[in-house]
């Protein structure tokens, strides 16, 4: 049920219905700012009610793998146990239990989970780059550049699209860096 | 368990803050808001089936911001006709300012986008412009009205009105068919 009206998003005065969905801004009448609101159905619609699993009253009945008394009504899509409602979590059409959920979540293998992802492409070309600035460090951050630029290949990145190519600049100017400081350190013992 | 990827598209339009740049992105089901603060990514996912409202409020920030390159630009250019020896700084000087003028009065006037689900109720920090605002609303109802179908607006009006003097709905919206809908123009937005 639901039992919220449409509101101005300056003074969160309620809206006349008139005044959503309009091609064009339109001024709020208790505030006068413009406005534009655009509702759509589900607006109206009725906040969804968790379910509880249907207890078995029959022999014969497959039950829930975490809850034998209860009914099974679906399978699991990553590991194929069967759930009873409550612990059937639906996600864009697949079910999955507790355990599966949050095992791929933790080991990043469903994007639609995560909501924060480190960057090691960008950070091996800070590495890479800034410490050219205070040369000497070069010797320190070269080999950490390279270390987050192998991350940035191992680890799950960005979920948007994303290309590589910071990490391989960053190989290649590290790489370049230390082959630097070992051509300076062959001259300088070679020069004692 | 299934890891295939999604293919997001980006739309168009970047917002930041001092310390992250906002762009947003289409998948088939949703629409992500990417905020990237230097090294790291935090996402935050509205499914078109969970959308249920969008809001804009027009704001005066553009309007604040001609004033503040307006003044500028004009301060630098009065000094490069002013001064004989450092015209030619002062005129860049002033004619970057200039620059930060044209480009901000040619993208309109500024706006605070909101997009609301059951929920939560997020700041759309990749909508700043009342123009590109329009053409997202246009575009996101065109991605929502295949999962969530269409009400007429009139049935919109009257369900927002019994709402607002203190009735309730129990059930479920009539959905009604594409032609229903307000008339949307993506006009070329991606």
């Amino acid at each position: 049920m639901n039992n919220r009206s449409a509101v101005c998003p300056s003074c969160q005065q309620s809206l006349p219905g008139l005044l959503c969905n309009t091609a064009a801004p339109t001024p709020c009448p208790a505030c006068g700012h413009q406005i534009q609101v655009a509702i759509f159905p589900a607006f109206f619609q009725a906040q969804a009610v968790g379910q509880t699993g249907e207890r078995i009253v029959e022999e014969g009945v497959s039950s829930c793998f975490y809850h034998e008394q209860k009914k099974a009504v679906v399978h699991c899509d990553g590991c194929g146990r069967f759930l009873c409602a409550l612990c059937d979590l639906e996600m864009n059409g697949r079910h999955f239990c507790p355990t599966c959920l949050d095992t791929g979540r933790k080991k990043g293998k469903m994007p639609e989970l995560d909501n924060r992802r480190a960057l090691y492409d960008g950070a091996a070309l800070t590495l890479a780059v800034l410490p050219l600035l205070v040369w000497p460090v070069t010797l320190l951050t070269a080999p950490a550049a390279i270390g987050c630029a192998v991350l940035a290949f191992k680890k799950p990145g960005s979920i948007v699209r994303r290309s590589p190519w910071r990490s391989h600049l960053a190989i290649a100017l590290a790489t370049a860096e230390l082959i630097g400081w070992g051509v300076g350190a062959y001259f300088l013992f070679r020069g004692n | 368990m299934a890891t295939e990827s999604i293919q997001y598209v980006k739309l168009r339009g970047t917002g930041s803050n001092f310390v992250e740049r906002i762009s947003l992105y289409l998948a088939p089901d949703h629409l992500l808001q990417v905020s990237s603060a230097g090294y790291s990514e935090s996402y935050l996912r509205f499914y078109f089936r969970d959308i249920q409202s969008i809001t804009v409020r027009k704001t005066a920030y553009g309007l604040v911001f001609n004033i503040v390159w307006g003044v500028l630009a004009a301060l630098f250019l009065a000094l490069a006709v002013d001064s004989a020896e450092a015209a030619i700084a002062w005129g860049i000087v002033g004619g970057i300012f200039l620059g930060l003028l044209l480009m901000n009065f040619f993208a309109g006037p500024t706006c605070v986008c909101e997009i609301q689900t059951a929920v939560q109720k997020r700041k759309l920090g990749a909508v700043t412009r009342l123009r590109r605002a329009q053409r997202f609303i246009a575009q996101i109802r065109n991605q929502i009205q295949p999962v969530q179908g269409a009400l007429a607006p009139e049935e919109i009006a009257r369900r927002l009105d019994q709402l607002r003097h203190g009735g309730f709905f129990t059930e479920a919206p009539a959905v009604v068919t594409a032609e229903a809908a307000p008339p949307t123009d993506s006009g070329g937005f991606r």
